[in-house]
């Protein structure tokens, strides 16, 4: 039996259809990036618009890049938070508007869960008691996780995601949007010589990105002629220095059998690297998902719904913009 | 069947037209049902009619003008249920909804009037058969209006038709018709479907130049 889920809460328009193991027999994501780069950062109103012109054509042709019928398709699952909230009220009235002409039950999702299940994509598994580090455009925070179920909120960001930092930072240097993979790309041909901040270093499992992203523009507007490679790489080693240091942390606090990392910014190799090391030193397992699922993307949201049905969660969706981590 | 939907304005619309006759119809304020509730209300009209969604031949939805994500929720709901049931949908702007009311009751042509950002509005001319739009402010418009008419009806947006009223210097009548009639969706659903288009359907107006 399959899982049809459906993805719409920020900028990127998706479906999948995934089975109980996590094998993912179809996944379309149509993302808005060309729609947005104008204004480095995602524009509330162009997505909504775009997600419900594309959100038929998504799902029809993620039906068509498979052979399954209807009959084998046990529910629909779509992201109800959190989320931009016109974003998410597409995605839900088109799931409940295809529940209902198919005779299929519909769940609400929470989109953390789905980016949590994301590194089990593909049959790859989480070892529990497991920490988890979710860094993405929208979401930084550390979360420990005794079982599949149990979801203990750290710590997470007073201000800017890590994504939203590399988009500012970004947008400063006049890379495109988004701007991760370049900031990486270039910071690895640079030389960290430039001392940024790392704000909040010290203290606890909380992060703050707000500082460090405006003491690049301070760099910037106090130099003539600046190195975007070695603010790149200053920058970079400045982020990973924070999620490294945090990370450590809260393993030392809580004892884990594995480390999972996900969110945009787990597709960093910068990341995946520092990351490795902490994981080797201390022994325990790296999960990372898949670089395709790292970002959002349905079939994190087809995994999750398994847990949903498991535990008998037939949640009717309704959008909630601010969901917490720790509800279904 | 044919199933009508409207959720553009302060309210949620859904009716049911059975073989040309209007069987159910019912609104609710879209401050109580919030994100999903046009789905509750297609659900709740089923049942009470006695139908399920195999009954249901086509879909008419309305595409605005109104609140954009309001708009978005019918819209993206008749989509999926057309999708789903692989029946047509076809959008019907609320303004063309209005003006259906509004003429059938004054025989006369119809402006309709949505309130827009910067003291502009959105204005639906409706003649009987088909529908213009013009997006600009009250005074362009009362210009074009009494140049272009001898007699008008105005329906829509309650302060902008006072406003309007005192430019104009032809025959009008200031219609109490604010607002999407569902029994006007439910009666007129098979003719507006036969101008059938299947989806994608926008909610319409997207950009201001896109209507001019």
């Amino acid at each position: 039996m399959y899982v049809l889920g459906i993805e719409t809460s920020c900028d990127d328009t998706a479906a999948a259809i995934v089975n109980r193991e996590g094998d993912v027999l179809s996944s379309v994501i149509i993302n808005q990036n060309k729609i947005h780069s104008d204004f480095g950062g995602v524009y509330p109103e162009f997505a909504s618009r775009a997600h419900i012109q594309n959100i038929i054509p998504t799902i029809n042709q993620t039906l068509k890049d498979t052979s399954i019928s209807m009959s084998e398709i046990s529910a629909i699952g779509v992201t109800r938070g959190p989320g931009l909230i016109g974003s998410l009220l597409i995605g839900v009235n088109t799931a409940l508007a295809l529940g209902m002409g198919w005779n299929k039950p519909v769940i609400g999702i929470n989109h953390l869960r789905g980016h949590l299940r994301s590194a089990e994509l593909e049959r790859n598994e989480i070892i529990y008691p497991a920490m988890m580090l979710l860094v993405s455009g929208g979401h930084t925070f550390l979360a420990y996780m005794p079982s599949k179920f149990e979801i203990k909120l750290l710590g997470e960001t007073r201000d800017d995601s890590v994504g939203e930092a590399y988009d500012k930072v970004g947008r400063m240097l006049g890379l495109d949007f988004p701007a991760g993979p370049i900031v990486d790309r270039l910071a690895k041909s640079g030389t960290a010589n430039i001392t940024f901040p790392r704000p909040l270093i010290n203290q606890a499992l909380e992060f703050s990105f707000s500082g460090l992203k405006s003491a690049v523009a301070r760099y910037l507007a106090s130099i003539e002629t600046p190195v975007t490679e070695d603010i790149c790489a200053s920058f970079v080693d400045a982020v990973m220095e924070i999620l490294i240091v945090k990370c450590k942390r809260a393993l030392k606090k809580y004892s884990c059998k594995s480390l999972v990392i996900v969110g945009g910014v787990a597709a960093s190799p910068q990341l995946r690297e520092g990351a490795k090391e902490i994981c080797d030193e201390r022994g325990i397992k790296l999960c990372l998902p898949p670089l395709k699922w790292s970002t959002d993307n349905a079939a994190m949201i087809g995994l999750a719904t398994w847990d949903y049905i498991d535990k008998e969660m037939y949640i009717t969706p309704t959008p909630i913009s601010r969901l917490p981590l720790t509800e279904f | 069947m044919i199933l009508g939907i409207s959720t553009s304005l302060s309210q949620f619309t859904v009716a049911i037209n059975h073989d040309g006759e209007l069987v159910y119809h019912k609104q609710s304020d879209r401050k109580l049902s919030g994100h999903t509730g046009i789905y509750e209300l297609v659900k709740e009209a089923l049942e009470a009619s006695e139908m399920t969604t195999a009954d249901i031949e086509g879909i008419v939805v309305d595409t605005g003008p109104g609140g954009t994500s309001s708009v978005r929720t019918g819209v993206s709901f008749a989509n999926g249920l057309s999708y789903s049931l692989d029946v047509p949908v076809v959008g019907v702007s609320s303004a063309e909804l209005m003006g259906i009311e509004a003429h059938k009751k004054y025989q006369t042509p119809v402006i309709s009037l949505f309130k827009s950002i910067k003291g502009n509005y959105y204005c639906g001319f409706y003649d009987g058969e088909k529908l213009d739009f013009k997006f600009t402010n009250l005074d362009t418009i009362s210009t074009y209006i009494n140049e272009e008419y001898t007699d008008i009806v105005l329906a829509g947006h309650a302060d902008g038709i006072t406003k309007l009223a005192n430019l104009l210097t032809i025959n009008k009548t200031i219609s109490n018709i604010h607002k999407v009639n569902s029994i006007t969706l439910g009666e007129n659903a098979p003719a507006l479907l036969t101008n059938s288009n299947k989806y994608p359907i926008l909610p319409i107006p997207l950009t201001e130049t896109s209507i001019t």
